[in-house]
């Protein structure tokens, strides 16, 4: 029913362009597509908000580009996830995505000290970042994460259990679970 | 052991998914929208462009056309003596007419940079 409704406003973005539409799919997908990208930029409010609005972006100009072969939701994590890597190519073009280490910019002073996701996620590698912030936090499952980004099913269980692992032991170390 | 990590990880994500407020995001994404007739027009500028560059590269590349642009410009450095030319003028006016495609091309390039990068 959910999927019925996305494509119902889909049709009627693409065919009438009807932008008051596409605002019911922005609401709808705003928090997921932020959350997503506020984790993989590790906190960094702003910098995920303008990559949220880009992916809203591409996806409204691209929209006859959707064929419907795995949900919109998916389709819109794709854009989000190559939105972000885009950035991290215009970053650094040279060395490897895994090496690009995002410095976190929050408002708030404590932010550092705090135990939250943002400074657990900032040990993990933008893959495995990616993987776990889909799989854990967005409830998706491997095949959905293997059409997202591209990767094969193998390779997202590797970097979820390296992720797992890690978060894992950043946990026990910060006295979390006694 | 494993079991119980998997827990902690598990237990530690869920505590820390929350919904994020929309806050004015949805209007400000839907402000900044494009027109998708403007976007349409740039695509089809683009399209344009290449028909011409390539209706130009191919006048230039056939039998008489690079011939008649030399000569064309040979004449041209010879002061614009016109009345001395000997080449055909049906031809002239095809070597103009794909130099005049060639610069709508780039004309529609550049207009489709200035509008893309505004």
């Amino acid at each position: 029913m959910k999927e019925i409704n996305d494509i119902a406003l889909v049709a009627q973005v693409a065919v009438f362009h009807n932008k008051r539409a596409f605002g019911q799919l922005v609401e709808k997908y705003q928090s997921p597509v932020r959350r997503f990208l506020l984790n993989l930029t590790s906190g960094d409010v702003e910098l995920s908000n303008d990559l949220s609005q880009e992916t809203f972006i591409k996806a409204y100009s691209n929209i006859t580009s959707f064929k419907n072969l795995s949900g919109f939701s998916t389709w819109l994590f794709r854009i989000a996830y190559n939105v972000f890597y885009d950035y991290l190519r215009s970053r650094k073009d040279t060395s490897s995505l895994d090496d690009v280490v995002l410095q976190p910019q929050s408002s708030e002073p404590d932010a550092a000290m705090k135990l939250d996701v943002h400074n657990a996620m900032r040990l993990l590698t933008p893959n495995e970042r990616t993987c776990v912030s889909l799989h854990l936090m967005e409830d998706l499952p491997i095949d959905k994460i293997a059409q997202i980004t591209g990767m094969p099913e193998g390779t997202i269980k590797s970097h979820i259990s390296r992720g797992k692992a890690k978060l894992s032991t950043y946990l026990k170390n910060n006295g979390y679970g006694r | 052991m494993a079991d119980k990590d998997n827990d902690i990880v598990l237990q530690f994500l869920k505590e820390q998914k929350q919904d994020i407020p929309d806050n004015g995001f949805s209007s400000r994404v839907m402000r900044n929208l494009p027109d998708r007739k403007t976007h349409r027009l740039v695509v089809l500028g683009r399209m344009w462009s290449c028909v011409c560059i390539f209706a130009a590269l191919l006048f230039i590349c056939s039998d008489y056309g690079h011939t008649l642009i030399v000569s064309a410009l040979d004449n041209i450095m010879c002061q614009f003596k016109i009345t001395e030319l000997k080449i055909n003028t049906t031809h002239l006016i095809y070597a103009m007419g794909a130099a005049y495609l060639a610069m709508l091309g780039g004309l529609f390039n550049w207009l489709y940079t200035k509008i893309l990068r505004a």
